[in-house]
């Protein structure tokens, strides 16, 4: 049932009424159960609601933040002074989470170097491309191009600058640390897979799928346009992504 | 004998870290890190949702990170972090959905089941706050979960002191209703 005082009764649980209002209520209340009740219902919650507990989250994230924080642009002066603060950092992990937070934190590395040196201007071989800038690539998807497939490429001309940027683009594409990073993810995913959810087990692999195919679409897209920053952030993503998802599906298959 | 009060000397402690890591200490920062991580990571999944929280929880430290410099220790640290990761979660939601729609070219992938939680009452409130609509949430979880007032909330989600109030005994009253069914 609904009165003049029931949209007020929060105001009037959490003290926020002014005088005249609470009073007039308060000879309200003997007479109307249902505000009784729902005065009752709402302190309850409020109760239950102040005494949640804080809950860590499942697994340690701060391998990743102290990875961003390392690779974050800051002036120069602080970045030598937050380098040096950053040696001999102490990790309280369990093997199995120190190895997965080692993975990600070359994958991380290597994205990060990938960013670092895809935007040193210095690192430009023709015109106002970056081509000579180094996308990583993923090992378990598709094929990447090999170095003989892009040496036919029509763009490889004779060009010493042209040769030297597109060997860069080829011997990217094969990024051993990246391929060794997910082939290894996967490995220990493979040997827990037991111990995970079928419709876990399910879920990930329908996603890694879709992964694997949008890499492979990213990464015809910066060979067709390698001096697009939009496109090169967007294969650095999805290619984050397939590691995010492994290291999520291994954690979870390690704590069981 | 000399007293020392347990929670002045924890404040003393996180004082000291803040400014350690002002000034670029990593270590002091990693402390600050594990003093908070558990309630920043339950106010960015309880107002974000669980598929985000991680996420968000990253972002946040990584954020407060760089914006180390502009905190003069005039309100504690942990005021200052998570009014940081408030704005930051309540400004989340328009790049997440940016996000998606750059990486997924038409396929929507399926979320990871959550990991298996007990069942037992406070798992039902948290499941009933994850079912309230995001505007409700947002303003129960700061209102009642992180005792904020009104007049901050209105700030924070540029909203009215009225909409606050109202919102927040919509969400109650679809909490009461789901716990009691």
């Amino acid at each position: 049932m609904n009165d003049r005082w029931t949209e007020r009764l929060s105001e009037y649980v959490d003290g926020d009424l002014n005088e005249r209002d609470r009073v007039a209520l308060e000879a309200h209340l003997p007479d109307c159960q249902d505000c009784r009740e729902t005065v009752a219902a709402l302190r309850e919650l409020l109760t239950e609601a102040r005494s949640l507990p804080a809950s860590e989250p499942a697994i340690d994230l701060w391998p990743s933040i102290a990875a961003r924080i390392e690779a974050s642009s800051r002036p120069a002066s602080m970045r030598q002074s937050k380098a040096n603060a950053w040696t001999g950092w102490r990790l309280s992990l369990s093997l199995p989470q120190a190895s997965l937070a080692a993975l990600g934190l070359v994958a991380i590395t290597a994205a990060t170097m990938w960013w670092t040196v895809g935007r040193a201007p210095q690192l430009v071989t023709r015109g106002p491309s970056v081509s000579g800038s180094r996308p990583l690539a993923v090992g378990t998807g598709p094929a990447a191009p090999s170095p003989v497939a892009m040496q036919s490429n029509p763009s490889a001309s004779t060009s010493p600058g042209l040769a030297q940027a597109d060997e860069a683009l080829a011997a990217a594409f094969a990024d051993p640390q990246y391929d060794a990073t997910i082939a290894e993810l996967q490995g220990i995913l493979e040997h827990e897979r037991s111990r995970l959810d079928p419709k876990t087990v399910e879920v990930v692999e329908k996603n890694l799928k879709i992964i694997d195919g949008a890499v492979t679409d990213a990464r015809r897209a910066v060979m067709a346009d390698p001096s697009s920053v939009y496109l090169r952030e967007h294969l650095a993503q999805v290619m984050m992504q397939k590691v995010s998802l492994l290291r999520q599906a291994t954690q979870y298959a390690i704590a069981g | 004998m000399l007293q020392t009060d347990p929670m002045a000397s924890t404040a003393g402690v996180e004082a000291t870290d803040a400014m350690l890591a002002a000034a670029g200490d990593g270590r002091a920062f990693e402390r600050l890190y594990r003093m908070h991580v558990a309630r920043i990571h339950s106010l960015a999944r309880r107002m974000a949702g669980n598929d985000d929280a991680n996420e968000l929880t990253q972002e946040i430290f990584v954020r407060a990170w760089s914006k180390l410099s502009t905190f003069r220790g005039e309100s504690a640290f942990g005021t200052w972090l998570y009014r940081l990761g408030v704005n930051l979660i309540l400004s989340h939601r328009q790049s997440r959905t940016i996000q998606r729609q750059r990486i997924d070219a038409g396929q929507e992938m399926e979320t990871l089941p959550s990991r298996p939680v007990p069942t037992d009452q406070r798992v039902d409130f948290e499941g009933a706050i994850a079912k309230l609509p995001k505007g409700a949430r947002q303003v129960l979880v700061l209102h009642d979960v992180e005792g904020y007032r009104h007049e901050e909330i209105a700030r924070m989600m540029k909203i009215t002191v009225g909409t606050s109030k109202a919102q927040l005994h919509r969400a109650r009253m679809l909490m009461r209703n789901a716990l009691k069914a």
